[in-house]
């Protein structure tokens, strides 16, 4: 009796897994979905981060626009000129062996010196605190030290230095500009992780209000792009702007500058 | 009219007052897994209702044109488990070539549910409800829907505290998941307030 009743389950069970397994396979050779080889290919070479540094939404989009859309190969931050080598071997092209590596920056070195208008008791949240009428800040383009930007980063590669503001290690950045999106001010930005020369100011108020609201802040004075000898600041509203292309490193719009907000990556970190 | 009623009371039944997360506790890992923001929980959820009713469908003719003529209801669970896992993987190869933007929304949901205990669930209580009684096909279907849409209700509430939560002053010890578990414990004891509703 025992024995019958095992035998008749494992026949059921195994006829209906035959079954199943049947309709399993009839149907992935219908339904099959033909796949790019490529696609795969370049799929695995990338670091499947999903930062979304290239553009794309995560690196399986960005492996379909490689293949489908001719997206240029060298967008991945995370895997830098390795990944672009592997792509290319993928793809058959030629890889100049150059990454445009880009890291956000924080354009804003007010600090202690910015003047505080509001005691704020809300929550501690950068998008929060800049609803109670601008932020508590004085100047409209200061750092409100709420640290949004520093809870955001995946990769730990903010740190606060000494004056109380978020510093981006640009050797941990991987471009994913997630800080540069969830920053309500606008001052965090994307430069060349070659750059060495930086105007640590995002105000566009006019000189009297900037010198009001902060120490530190550009006045607009015009100096240092006088001083360049390779016309790379520009005045954009009243702020200075380095053109990171054309900067050689030079150093005279440091010297310049009567406010002291351009310096150079060495006085940073020093 | 009378067998209408019924069935919109198994409806409300299962949305609300034998809520499948909050009430029977099945599914907790989608529960506490994806509902981190609100867009993610409605993708699961949507996958939730499309299983759920596809596999109360399939399961009831199986488990009544194959299980109960061979007298082998006590291979229910492995033969509903095959079943279910089956089922979602057919679906899924479908959906890919049939109706690739549905699949872009739904596609990496799906695999998830392919083991997910809400599903077997709802295929084990169609067959055995509260009153005892084998519910017929419709009501079978209409049961594994409603407990899809209360699904779905569960993850969408969750998802907007939890979405709340992250900007709220918690302390250290309990953010993320331990202050996940203490709402998820509040939640399902506001939802007891409808037992004895129907």
């Amino acid at each position: 009796m025992s024995n019958s009743v095992i035998v008749f389950s494992i026949t059921v069970l195994g006829s209906l897994g035959l079954i199943f397994g049947l309709c399993l396979a009839l149907a992935s050779h219908f339904f099959y979905v033909k796949m790019d080889k490529r696609i795969e290919n370049i799929y695995n070479a990338l670091p499947n981060f999903n930062c979304g540094a290239c553009g794309y939404p995560g690196c399986k989009k960005y492996a379909e626009n490689i293949v489908k859309n001719n997206a240029s190969i060298n967008l991945c931050t995370p895997g830098g000129v390795e990944t672009a080598q592997k792509i290319a071997l993928v793809m058959g092209i030629e890889h100049n062996g150059e990454n445009k590596r880009q890291v956000a920056y924080v354009f804003c070195c007010g600090g202690n010196d910015a003047k505080i208008l509001s005691d704020y008791q809300g929550i501690k949240d950068c998008n929060c605190a800049v609803l109670v009428s601008g932020g508590p800040l004085q100047c409209d383009y200061g750092c409100m030290r709420f640290y949004s930007c520093v809870k955001v980063c995946k990769f730990d590669a903010i740190r606060i230095n000494n004056k109380g503001l978020p510093e981006i290690i640009p050797e941990k950045c991987t471009g994913c500009m997630a800080c540069v999106k969830q920053c309500p001010k606008d001052i965090i930005k994307m430069i060349p992780a070659d750059a060495r020369v930086f105007i640590n100011c995002s105000s566009k108020d006019r000189g009297k209000q900037v010198m009001d609201a902060c120490s530190t802040g550009c006045i607009g004075c015009t100096k240092c792009v006088k001083a360049c000898p390779v016309q790379a600041i520009q005045m954009d509203e009243g702020l200075a702007v380095i053109d990171q292309e054309k900067c050689v490193k030079c150093l005279k719009c440091i010297d310049v500058c009567p406010v002291k907000v351009i310096t150079t990556t060495k006085q940073q970190k020093g | 009219m009378n067998e209408i009623g019924i069935i919109l009371k198994i409806f409300i039944a299962v949305v609300i007052v034998n809520n499948f997360v909050l009430f029977r506790f099945l599914g907790l890992c989608p529960y506490i897994g994806v509902s981190k923001d609100t867009d993610s929980a409605l993708g699961m959820g949507m996958a939730v209702i499309f299983v759920m009713t596809m596999a109360s469908a399939v399961t009831w003719v199986i488990y009544n044109f194959l299980l109960i003529p061979l007298h082998i209801e006590y291979l229910i669970i492995i033969a509903f488990i095959l079943t279910i896992a089956t089922l979602v993987q057919i679906v899924e190869m479908i959906i890919q070539k049939t109706a690739p933007v549905l699949y872009e929304s739904l596609g990496i949901y799906l695999p998830l549910i392919t083991t997910n205990c809400a599903v077997l669930g709802v295929a084990m209580l169609n067959k055995d409800t509260l009153t005892g009684e084998t519910l017929s096909f419709i009501k079978s279907v209409i049961q594994g829907f409603g407990a899809g849409v209360g699904f779905t209700l569960a993850m969408f509430l969750m998802s907007g505290i939890r979405e709340r939560l992250e900007l709220a002053d918690v302390p250290q010890c309990f953010k993320g998941v331990p202050i996940a578990f203490i709402t998820a414990g509040l939640m399902a004891m506001a939802f007891l307030g409808f037992s004895g509703m129907l």
